[in-house]
């Protein structure tokens, strides 16, 4: 039992990790934070939709689709909206706020309130001893695992990452070196945006997707993001070990939403002693 | 006992942030009622040593005794509430949308628990103690004015202001003249002199003029360590002093 | 030249709250019972919206999960005033026979009124008591808490034996701690009164020297240490008041309405009263009572007409807010009898110089 658990909470700890990462770039990097992140997800999930059940296009074709939306959503919300907000937390809160609103009643406009459904692209089970697991969880992890990969690569071994980075710690100096801020400020909240966009696409097919489940899925990447730090981006990936294991064997024993609430308790306490996450850098 | 002369006693003082040590064995001793400067180029760890007084910053070891009572391991609010240590940070920190006055009623001493804070009302004589207050800073006709909209040199008379109003025993000033005209940078000595003339007064100063004017002592910091100690003259005439700090400033 | 003591733009904000409220105790007496009951339910949100002001107007903490608080009041108020012989209104259509033996001491009307503000309180205690520890960013307290509301409302659905479930509790006897049931017409000015007595609490509150703290806490907390306040302990005091007032609010809601459902404490909930203080304008009492009066009567008035557009029109609105108003409407005006008082001041210091000059 307890090994299902763990093993179905690598795959919940996979798609938390996809849905974060983006807000821990976004929050992290930006010092923003979105109240439509779980509209961009959904924003995802129904791009993918819209490629495969209308186009009828294949799967990869999703998966580009959906991170290109978002990017583009994403870029911008920053050049119209945020850009004029930068450390206004309140006022940030509001407006991506009033986005998330807007974005879930287009969608409803445009695709109806009631749910949707995508077919796995894999079918097909594997068995781990005794444990059944559908493949395309699998292919949840790997692509968890893959993302983070890229974004690491992205952030610590290009040019643009340092200039991203450099924009972070000191906006002014790299100004002075010759950084175009307001670009990478663009590029970052894309990047972040994009791959939340793409966390929606591999998530529709195994979660409920309709415009008004955003909500759904911000907290947990709230939470994620708040239990493992943004100061790196190991930070959401103990978060969401974290909170998808406790999630998937608490939720397995007793009651999902118990574990739900147990898992936000544990941070509100987590919090008082790690007050910028579990995993931080080491400053003065 | 030498020590027990003195108001405020540091003895060994450390600090170290990682591999940086930025308070290295400082020992200091200031009289009650002496008003002290501490120079010293930047990096020297004079804001650091002003933060460790203040419970800010935790150090590594050492002790300081001030009036009988330790302070290494005390809460900030608690050493400024029952020791009296007041304090004026680096650049202007005020209360932005509040009035000046209202800036200088949350400097008064006096009761500072809840249900104090809810029931008291500011007696004739507190309202009379600000507008003294405010008369020494040259701010009595801005009274009704938020901080946020008084130039930076008036923000920094308002902190002095405070500082007075607070009747703190030991006094903590870092760098009270930054961004002044060397005309308001005159008038701040001039006020620090009079209305701070009984209390015991910590300075840390760039500008020489302004610490001719008020130190009775110096203590140049050099590395987190004590270089050297004395009056004004003394200190100016210090051929290591001379060395590291005057001369530095120069090719600067 | 003595300054006058009363800054003339607060008595300017004084009257307008006179005025609304001369103008609340009277509006029944013009209207249909239907608008009666939206405006009871305005008076109810306009409570809830001083206790958030309280927290986020004065202390400067946007508090994004304030409707648990509404919820918590409301709901243990309603589960003591719905019990009749041992079993709530609601559990026998869902097949229980029996209470929880938990609640039966809420049958107490009483009990059940001072336990959900008591509840409220200790909750509020509780979190402010973590998350008010120095080194917690505040942007942690408003997702913390956005998460709190996101729970609070999943654990109300989801537990049905204990709260209704989605159907939430109705016909919540119209009474207020004592057993007697409160015609419609007379409640309005029972809500009233309330309304009321929290407001000159709220003003007795921020107009003591503990409102100047709140109010420095959120202009400059790390510099207030230095004056020897105990912050921490001053932001939990305010945060559990403010909670037990949004629970007030709750209370009144449930009795008014004689409903209280999941979705009148989730999310949305909380971020409605978000906007309305936005649109009014912060760290003043009018303010949240300007900006509850015109969204609610707004969203009640034009939401069934417009329905899905509505949300769009409302979107759009806050961010117009947001960057045109961005103090809200009585925040503008306060602004603008400052600047006014200030140049007027400026000129009478540059007029008696001159005529110190000759």
């Amino acid at each position: 039992m307890l090994l299902t658990y763990l093993i179905n909470g690598l795959m919940t700890a996979a798609s938390l990790l996809m849905m974060s990462m983006g807000m821990a770039i976004i929050f992290g990097i930006m010092n923003v934070v979105n109240l439509a992140h779980g509209e961009l997800i959904i924003i995802g999930a129904y791009a993918s939709y819209t490629m495969i059940e209308i186009l009828g296009l294949p799967f990869g074709a999703a998966v580009l689709a959906s991170f290109a939306t978002t990017a583009v959503i994403g870029s911008l919300i920053e050049k119209i909206i945020i850009k004029k907000l930068y450390g206004k937390t309140a006022e940030t809160l509001l407006v991506t706020y009033a986005l998330s609103m807007i974005f879930q009643q287009l969608l409803k406009l445009i695709y109806g309130s009631g749910y949707i459904h995508l077919e796995s692209p894999i079918t097909g089970i594997v068995r781990l001893g005794k444990t059944i697991m559908p493949k395309y969880y699998l292919c949840i992890i790997a692509v968890a695992v893959l993302m983070f990969l890229v974004t690491w690569l992205l952030f610590n071994k290009t040019r643009l990452g340092l200039q991203i980075r450099a924009v972070s710690q000191n906006r002014a100096m790299a100004a002075c070196l010759g950084v175009n801020t307001k670009r990478i400020d663009t590029l970052t909240f894309a990047y972040g945006a994009g791959l939340t966009g793409l966390a929606g696409c591999m998530i529709a097919p195994i979660n409920s997707i309709s415009p008004f489940a955003g909500s759904n899925y911000i907290t947990d990447s709230f939470i994620t993001v708040v239990l493992g730090g943004v100061d790196t981006l190991f930070g959401p990936v103990v978060g969401a070990l974290l909170i998808g294991e406790s999630e998937s064997v608490v939720g397995g024993f007793i009651d999902s939403v118990f574990a739900e609430m147990i898992v936000v308790f544990a941070v509100v306490i987590i919090v008082r002693f790690f007050p910028r996450g579990i995993i931080v850098k080491e400053r003065r | 006992m030498m020590g027990e002369d003195y108001f405020l006693l540091i003895k060994e003082l450390c600090v170290q942030f990682g591999t940086f040590v930025a308070v290295d064995h400082v020992n200091l001793a200031v009289k009650n009622g002496e008003t002290r400067v501490i120079i010293g180029p930047n990096g020297a760890g004079k804001t650091t040593l002003l933060d460790l007084i203040t419970g800010k910053t935790k150090a590594t070891s050492g002790t300081i005794e001030f009036n009988g009572h330790q302070l290494i391991g005390k809460s900030t609010s608690h050493i400024c509430r029952n020791y009296c240590v007041g304090r004026k940070f680096q650049g202007p920190n005020v209360f932005g949308e509040l009035t000046v006055q209202e800036n200088m009623k949350l400097a008064l001493m006096g009761g500072k628990s809840f249900f104090q804070c809810l029931f008291q009302k500011n007696t004739s004589e507190e309202e009379n103690r600000i507008r003294r207050a405010l008369e020494a800073v040259n701010l009595l006709e801005y009274e009704g004015i938020r901080a946020a909209s008084l130039s930076h040199g008036q923000k920094q008379w308002l902190e002095i202001g405070m500082v007075i109003l607070q009747d703190a025993q030991l006094v903590v000033l870092d760098e009270p003249t930054a961004g002044m005209t060397a005309e308001e940078t005159y008038k701040t000595g001039e006020m620090i002199k009079k209305n701070l003339a009984d209390k015991t007064v910590l300075v840390i100063e760039h500008d020489m003029d302004f610490v001719r004017q008020i130190a009775e002592t110096v203590t140049v910091l050099h590395h987190g360590k004590v270089l050297a100690e004395g009056t004004f003259e003394e200190v100016e005439n210090n051929p290591k002093v001379v060395q590291v700090y005057l001369k530095q400033e120069e090719e600067a | 030249m003595k300054p006058k003591k009363k800054l003339a733009d607060v008595s300017v904000l004084t009257y307008i709250d006179i005025i609304v409220f001369v103008f609340l105790a009277l509006f029944p007496l013009f209207v249909n019972v239907f608008r009666r009951q939206i405006m009871a339910k305005c008076l109810c949100y306009i409570v809830f919206a001083y206790s958030l002001d309280l927290i986020w107007g004065y202390v400067g903490l946007m508090s994004m999960g304030h409707a648990v608080f509404f919820g918590i009041g409301a709901y243990v108020l309603a589960i003591g005033y719905s019990m009749e012989n041992g079993v709530l209104s609601y559990m026998t259509s869902l097949g229980y026979m029996e209470a929880p033996k938990l609640y039966y001491f809420l049958a107490n009307k009483p009990v059940a009124f001072f336990g959900a503000l008591l509840a409220c309180g200790v909750v509020a205690g509780i979190l402010a008591a973590f998350l008010f520890s120095k080194k917690v960013n505040s942007v942690y307290f408003s997702l913390i808490t956005f998460a709190l509301a996101r729970v609070f409302q999943l654990l109300i659905n989801n537990q049905q034996r204990y709260t209704g479930g989605a159907n939430g509790i109705t016909n919540i006897p119209r009474k207020l701690i004592f057993d007697i049931v409160i015609p419609q017409g007379a409640y309005y000015y029972v809500l009233l009164g309330i309304t009321i007595l929290v407001y000159l609490f709220c003003r007795f509150l921020t107009g003591s020297r503990f409102g100047l703290i709140l109010e420095a806490i959120r202009e400059n907390e790390s510099r207030l240490d230095f004056f020897g306040y105990d912050v921490t302990r001053f932001k939990i005091i305010i945060f559990i008041i403010s909670a037990v007032i949004a629970g007030l609010s709750g209370i009144m809601f449930a009795t008014s309405q004689s409903f209280i459902g999941p979705s009148n404490v989730g999310i949305s909930a909380s971020t409605a009263v978000i906007v309305w203080l936005a649109l009014g304008g912060r760290g003043n009492l009018t303010g949240a009572t300007v900006g509850t009066l015109v969204l609610c009567w707004a969203e009640s008035l034009l939401s069934e007409q417009l329905t899905d557009y509505w949300y769009i029109i409302y979107g759009i609105l806050i961010l117009l807010v947001v960057f045109f108003i961005p103090k809200g409407i009585i925040g503008q005006l306060d602004s603008f009898l400052y600047n006014r008082r200030i140049s007027k001041e400026q000129n009478q210091r540059l007029n008696a110089s001159e005529g110190g000059e000759k």
